[in-house]
């Protein structure tokens, strides 16, 4: 019977941390809310039901049982809910406090819900039952995609749909420094790559694309640019000499600001622009400064020391400048040895990044623009693990999941966490289990409302959503295939070939370069 | 609220041991300024030192975690209203849990109630996710599947700590009813977990089960 006790210590620890202890001062003002509420509200008879009608007022009395609900939420228990115009009590809910929405939300398994459920299910889910489930509606795509993506179209110029046809704009513009390859490689078909995505805002962005030739596998590379989110043009690259495959990274640092470092024979070099790809400037590879602060537009990456071992560095974070595109050392570094961090800030500001501290996976927050950070450990997982994914949030909540090997699997998910204070504890909302889905994840969780969808690996559009307080994740639909990611335009999944952003993870957008 | 069809049937129930109208400040009278605040210190020792317990109380008969904070704010906000009758009582710990046992009681009936009438057929109680990790969800579960008597004594002497004395004492059972409830519902956990072990225990995986199902091809 010991083990017995064990688990029950344990499950006791483990609830009794979820319990958010409310402020006292809230109670004591809702309190002396009711009464002066009382007072003001003449003669009401607690326990009567009716309606009231005096002079021009309309006053109903609600029975005194009525006021059982969320005592705290001053707005649902007054005695006397009356149209005319009483001051709004103040609401003192806390932050984490009790919620009274989705007490109980069917847990009874993929057999009653839709298999082919929507990617914008929304916050409240309804209270009574499966039968409530919202439809099977796709994904809400504000913009239509081209339907057929310009993977394979004849000749090398883009033919995509008619989103991205530039009215007035050459397809090509030169740019001041020399191109040295020719812009036509000869009569061969090539097939065009959507590569990195680096979206600025939900509007302007970038996007890496490659035209490489099948047979020698040899590509050039060109720059889309939006200023709209809708409509994209084509620049030339400062150096598109064909290479043996794509491999140049791009960062966007401002609506028309951008970092690109392009890999010809065996040199990188990076550009910056400051003019939406017309012109560029080399930007020296190093570390060339150190920033007190992450400036605005600022993109955080956990970097390697130039000259290092590729894997294994002991990383820091650093900083592309907006300004000149050049990396600057961030002067406050975490208390934790960092692997990954959130490129672009929380909706409230915060930073993220995640690593390890004295060999245990924690995450580090910043909410003064990198001044300063505080760490917190994640809960134990077993397995193998990767990496911990950047965190994103909704509903009050933050999310973060745990990457590592499994059998079989590419991406294989070990783990999802979910924080309900504001990241100063983290718990496991899932744990992997064979035969227990979803066992793959591709780049961040997408909150929405207050639950999580995680699109896996595999079959097209496909992804799993875990409803606030649901024990396991219900089959649903993902608004595209792709790897998912958090940016300055909010979550982006960048597909074969467009790319679909979204603020909140409901409503979506959708482009192609 | 959580069904409008029964406010009709609500009948203001026995809700305290001290059943007086709803917030009125028992005899009429308003406290005088420096009496409210010394009260509401006292109230705010008492708050913060039986909150989380009486929140485990609750919770063996509410849905979920925010339920039963939810109950355990309006005992509170009762207790709070009734000051004297609270700080008059011998236990005003025992007063506060008999309330939020009754809220939590109630609150479980006419969901109940409110299903029967409706036709609608619930999962009995789901353990909801949000209230425990992983690791202890299997054993959660369970403890939830107890039968109501058990499923309250297991709450209120593991989760919420209370010696078996008390549990009589609150219950208004013999004590040693308490202690054969508990030993059931004990022998009933343990037979459910050990049922399935590879459920409770993590980091204990069988290692060599066959992953087809959830196994995605590799691109």
């Amino acid at each position: 019977m010991n083990a017995l006790d064990d688990q029950l210590e344990s499950l006791r620890a483990d609830l009794d941390q979820r319990i958010t202890v409310p402020e006292f001062g809230a109670l004591t003002t809702t309190v002396s809310e009711r009464r002066q509420r009382r007072l003001g509200g003449a003669a009401v008879a607690a326990g009567v039901v009716g309606i009231v009608l005096a002079g021009s007022l309309l006053v109903r009395v609600a029975p005194a049982t009525e006021r059982t609900t969320s005592v705290l939420g001053a707005t649902t228990s007054p005695a006397v809910v009356a149209t005319r115009p009483i001051p709004p009590p103040p609401v003192t809910l806390p932050t984490n406090g009790p919620t009274t929405l989705p007490a109980n939300l069917p847990t009874t398994g993929p057999a009653d819900l839709p298999t082919t459920g929507p990617a914008n299910v929304p916050a409240s889910i309804p209270n009574f039952g499966p039968d409530k489930l919202p439809t099977t509606v796709p994904a809400k795509v504000t913009s239509g995609m081209p339907t057929a993506g310009p993977t394979t179209g004849p000749g090398n110029l883009p033919t995509s749909g008619p989103d991205s046809v530039p009215t007035t704009v050459p397809m090509i513009v030169p740019s001041t420094v020399p191109t040295i390859g020719p812009t036509t490689t000869g009569p061969a078909a090539e097939n065009r790559y959507l590569g990195t995505v680096a979206m600025a805002d939900a509007n302007h962005g970038f996007a890496l694309i490659s035209y490489c030739r099948p047979d020698t596998n040899q590509c050039r590379q060109a720059l889309a640019v939006t200023q709209d989110g809708r409509h994209w043009t084509e620049r030339a690259l400062p150096a598109n000499q064909p290479t043996d495959g794509a491999s140049s990274e791009l960062v966007s640092v401002g609506p028309k600001s951008a970092w690109v470092d392009i890999a010809t024979a065996n040199v990188r070099t990076g550009y910056f622009t400051s003019d939406s790809g017309l012109t560029w400037k080399p930007v020296p590879g190093e570390v060339s400064s150190t920033a007190e602060v992450i400036p605005a537009g600022g993109v955080l990456q956990a970097d390697c020391p130039p000259g290092g071992p590729a894997d294994g560095c002991a990383r820091s974070l650093t900083v592309r400048v907006p300004g000149n595109g050049s990396l600057a050392k961030l002067a406050h570094q975490p208390d934790i040895a960092v692997s990954q961090a959130n490129a672009a800030p929380l909706a409230d500001g915060s930073w993220w990044v995640s690593g390890t501290k004295n060999g245990r996976q924690a995450l580090a927050v910043s909410r003064d623009g990198g001044r300063s950070w505080i760490s917190s450990l994640l809960p134990k997982v077993a397995g193998e693990y990767l990496f911990t994914s950047p965190v994103t949030a909704g509903g009050g909540r933050l999310w973060a999941l745990a990457i590592g090997q499994l059998p079989n699997v590419k991406n294989g998910l070990l783990a999802v966490y979910r924080s309900l204070d504001a990241g100063r504890t983290w718990t496991l909302a899932f744990t992997e289990k064979a035969g227990r889905e979803p066992r793959t994840a591709l780049g961040v969780g997408i909150a929405t409302g207050r639950n999580l969808l995680v699109c896996d690996e595999g079959l097209p559009q496909h992804g799993w959503l875990i409803a606030d307080g649901a024990a396991s994740f219900v089959e649903t639909s993902c608004p595209a295939t792709g790897w998912v990611g958090w940016s300055r335009a909010g979550y982006l999944i960048r597909q074969e070939a467009g790319v679909s952003t979204s603020a909140d993870g409901v409503s979506w957008h959708s482009a192609a370069p | 609220m959580r069904d409008s069809r029964l406010e009709v049937l609500e009948v203001t129930g026995a809700e305290g041991p001290a059943v007086t109208e709803p917030d009125r400040g028992e005899d009429g009278r308003r406290d005088s300024p420096p009496e409210r605040a010394g009260n509401d210190a006292w109230f705010a020792a008492l708050y913060a030192r039986a909150y989380r317990r009486l929140v485990m109380i609750a919770l063996a008969h509410t849905r979920d975690l925010a339920e039963a904070e939810e109950v355990v704010q309006e005992a509170f906000t009762k207790a709070y209203s009734r000051n004297r009758t609270v700080r008059a009582a011998d236990n005003p710990e025992a007063w506060l849990c008999t309330v939020a046992l009754n809220l939590a009681r109630r609150r479980h009936w006419r969901q109940s109630f409110a299903d029967r009438i409706a036709g609608r057929q619930r999962p009995p109680a789901p353990a909801q996710a949000a209230d425990v990790g992983a690791a202890n969800l299997d054993l959660y579960r369970a403890v939830r599947a107890l039968p109501d008597g058990q499923r309250e004594v297991v709450f209120l002497h593991h989760l919420a700590g209370l010696p078996l004395q008390d549990i009589a004492d609150q219950l208004g059972v013999a004590l040693g009813t308490v202690k054969s409830r508990l030993a059931r519902g004990r022998a009933a956990l343990a037979a459910e977990l050990t049922a399935e072990p590879a459920d409770v225990i993590d980091g204990l995986r069988p290692t060599s089960l066959p992953d087809n199902k959830g196994g995605r091809r590799l691109p």
